[in-house]
């Protein structure tokens, strides 16, 4: 008896984890350059005099104690050049075409990416994990902050989109500084990248300068809310409207903040609910409960509330029936979060599909038996 | 028999499309095949339209099984003949490789008596007893691949597996390289990617690649292949693909 674990551990017993450098074969790789600026080979060799071999290479057997390099070239290099005479390996018993496929996988993967490219790629890795950004994490071996500088760059004011654009810079750092710069101080964010059109400068230096100036308007009161302030003054009442209706029917505003749990908090604040919405949320939750009374609850909403809730309904459900072609119209609905598994997505996600399911009359109650019957 | 598995430890690349579309080649090129599910989602099964196995005829299970085989695998269409994925599958998961190996014996004796050409085997998408099985009996194993960001790790962790199992249980297993999936000839960057890959190892990245067409999906969807009457000229185009990736595969297994 052997279990997978077992048979795999196998295959690392009784493997040296150090062989003679001399022992080791080196055929010529694709990868032709060893240093750049920024890491050079006597960098690396000062590093392991002074630590070693932090990295294990990879090596494949070739039989009578002799091995080629399968992967670390660079390392094995620069352990020369720091006089050592035995590297730390780790031994694959990979066929020839096995481990150029890995290499080849492993090339492709190196590329280095521009960081908008890079930024949609996760946000279609993430797309694929619906939504779950802790099994990207997990996935890709980062930090949360990582994630969301990266994926903030999709989201980019016009000045850091200049500032790609015109090829100053794709620097992450100072991209995400310009855009919180802009959000406080688009005059400032304007002003930084005239600058860095007039007088082009290193990488650094523009980081240095946008991290200055975003720490600047921090540090002043802020001048949108400043702004907003006073106006905000004169048009009280229509900013209040939807508050004020709400303290006029206060069962029902009871009813719509009690359904807790709308929607993970993610980094981008999501746009608060509007008050109907906000009522699909707890009827969906309702109806996907046992023993509710989503009757009840739908008594319960205000008649603005409803009125507004049905329009939203039979927006989707004319949606549904105009759609000649059930597919397109349900992947443009998925693409724009139109449709999805939070409640309002799969509200309008029922109420476009009972149409296509010959549904005469779009009514609440029959979408929310649709929800409650798929919930069961 | 000659035995193909399908494989990747990464889910979502396309094994079932491809171990299904190798199939219906292999049956159009006139050999007897067998398909057989490994995978307890049972994908294949379903692309075969076998929702619940019927209990007369034999399930990949009942392969692991200590009693003797007596079931014949189910006839499909024609050539087709195919051993489904029961729920009893979930139960072998962690079985022993001396389980696979038990497997192994059970199919080639099938194989033998029934005069198969060729077995195509699809896998689950992580490394557990059933993909190590899969890679037990089979001659040669193809590994579709997209090109997304994180597909380094699933087939550097599908070739350890591989080596593993070629140390232990198998030492006649043939890697027959990378089949690129669902790949976007729009993209400037993905062309580069490929190109750099094929500049550097010709060899080992499969000469037909399977571009991302909305055909190929409803191909599946009909239970069909994608050959099959193909209208317009991006079905034509999925066809033609789709013919020749899997002629290739079939000319390096049966030769």
């Amino acid at each position: 008896m052997s279990s997978v674990n077992d048979m795999m551990g196998k295959l690392r017993a009784a493997e040296p984890t150090e062989v003679d450098i001399s022992s080791i074969d080196v055929k010529p790789q694709a990868r032709k350059k060893f240093e750049d600026e920024n890491h050079t080979l006597q960098g690396l060799a000062d590093t392991i005099k002074a630590h070693g071999v932090l990295q294990p290479v990879v090596l494949r057997p070739l039989g009578g104690g002799r091995y080629e390099l399968v992967a670390g070239e660079r390392r094995l290099r620069a352990a020369k050049l720091a006089g050592l005479t035995k590297i730390p390996c780790r031994i694959r018993q990979r066929s020839e075409s096995e481990s150029a496929l890995v290499q080849a996988v492993e090339n492709i993967q190196r590329k280095d990416l521009e960081p908008i490219e890079e930024a949609t790629m996760l946000k279609q890795a993430l797309e694929q994990l619906n939504g779950d950004r802790a099994a990207l994490l997990r996935e890709i071996g980062k930090k949360e902050a990582w994630l969301t500088q990266r994926l903030n760059l999709l989201d980019l004011p016009p000045q850091a989109q200049s500032l790609i654009d015109e090829g100053l810079t794709t620097d992450v750092t100072t991209l995400n500084n310009v855009r919180q710069l802009a959000r406080k101080d688009p005059a400032a964010a304007d002003r930084l990248v005239d600058d860095a059109r007039k007088t082009p400068a290193g990488g650094a230096q523009l980081r240095a300068k946008s991290e200055a100036a975003k720490n600047e308007a921090k540090g002043k009161a802020n001048p949108s809310k400043a702004a907003s302030a006073a106006p905000g003054g004169g048009t009280k009442p229509t900013v209040a409207t939807p508050r004020d209706r709400s303290a006029e029917t206060p069962g029902a505003a009871a009813v719509y903040t009690g359904g807790a749990g709308i929607g993970g908090a993610g980094v981008f604040p999501a746009p608060p609910m509007k008050p109907h919405e906000k009522a699909i949320t707890s009827l969906v939750e309702a109806v996907r409960k046992p023993g509710a009374d989503a009757v009840k609850l739908l008594a319960s909403i205000s008649a603005p509330d409803r009125e507004l809730l049905e329009q939203h309904a039979k927006a989707y459900f004319e949606k549904g029936r105009q759609s000649t072609d059930l597919v397109p119209g349900i992947l443009a609905g998925l693409a724009r979060n139109e449709f999805g598994k939070a409640p309002v997505e799969f509200f309008n996600l029922t109420a476009f599909l009972l149409a296509q399911s010959k549904a005469e009359k779009m009514t609440i109650d029959a979408v929310l038996a649709a929800i409650a019957t798929a919930s069961t | 028999m000659k035995t193909l598995t399908v494989a990747n430890q990464k889910g979502g690349v396309g094994k079932t499309t491809l171990t299904v579309h190798s199939g219906y080649a292999a049956a159009g090129a006139n050999l007897r095949v067998l398909m057989v599910d490994f995978d307890p989602q049972a994908s294949l099964s379903l692309g075969f339209n076998i929702v619940q196995p019927n209990p007369e005829y034999l399930t990949s299970a009942d392969l692991f099984s200590h009693d003797p085989v007596t079931k014949k695998p189910q006839p499909y269409d024609g050539n087709i003949d195919i051993i489904p994925a029961d729920e009893r599958l979930f139960d072998l998961i962690s079985a022993s490789t001396d389980d696979a190996i038990r497997a192994r014996t059970a199919l080639r004796a099938i194989g033998k008596a029934r005069k198969y050409d060729l077995c195509i085997i699809d896998t689950p998408p992580e490394r557990n007893l059933l993909l190590v099985a899969a890679l037990a009996i089979a001659d040669f194993v193809v590994i579709p691949m997209t090109l997304g960001l994180y597909e380094q790790g699933g087939v550097e962790r599908l070739i350890e597996t591989i080596e593993g199992t070629r140390m232990a249980l198998n030492p006649s297993l043939t890697t027959l390289g990378i089949q690129l999936m669902k790949t976007n000839s729009k993209s400037a960057r993905e062309r580069e990617q490929v190109q750099a890959m094929r500049d550097q190892f010709p060899e080992y990245v499969l000469k037909q690649e399977l571009t991302e067409l909305a055909s190929v999906r409803q191909a599946v969807n009909n239970r069909l292949p994608v050959w099959h009457n193909p209208r317009g000229s991006s079905h034509e185009k999925a066809a033609k693909e789709w013919r020749l990736a899997t002629a290739h595969i079939l000319n390096e297994v049966t030769r």
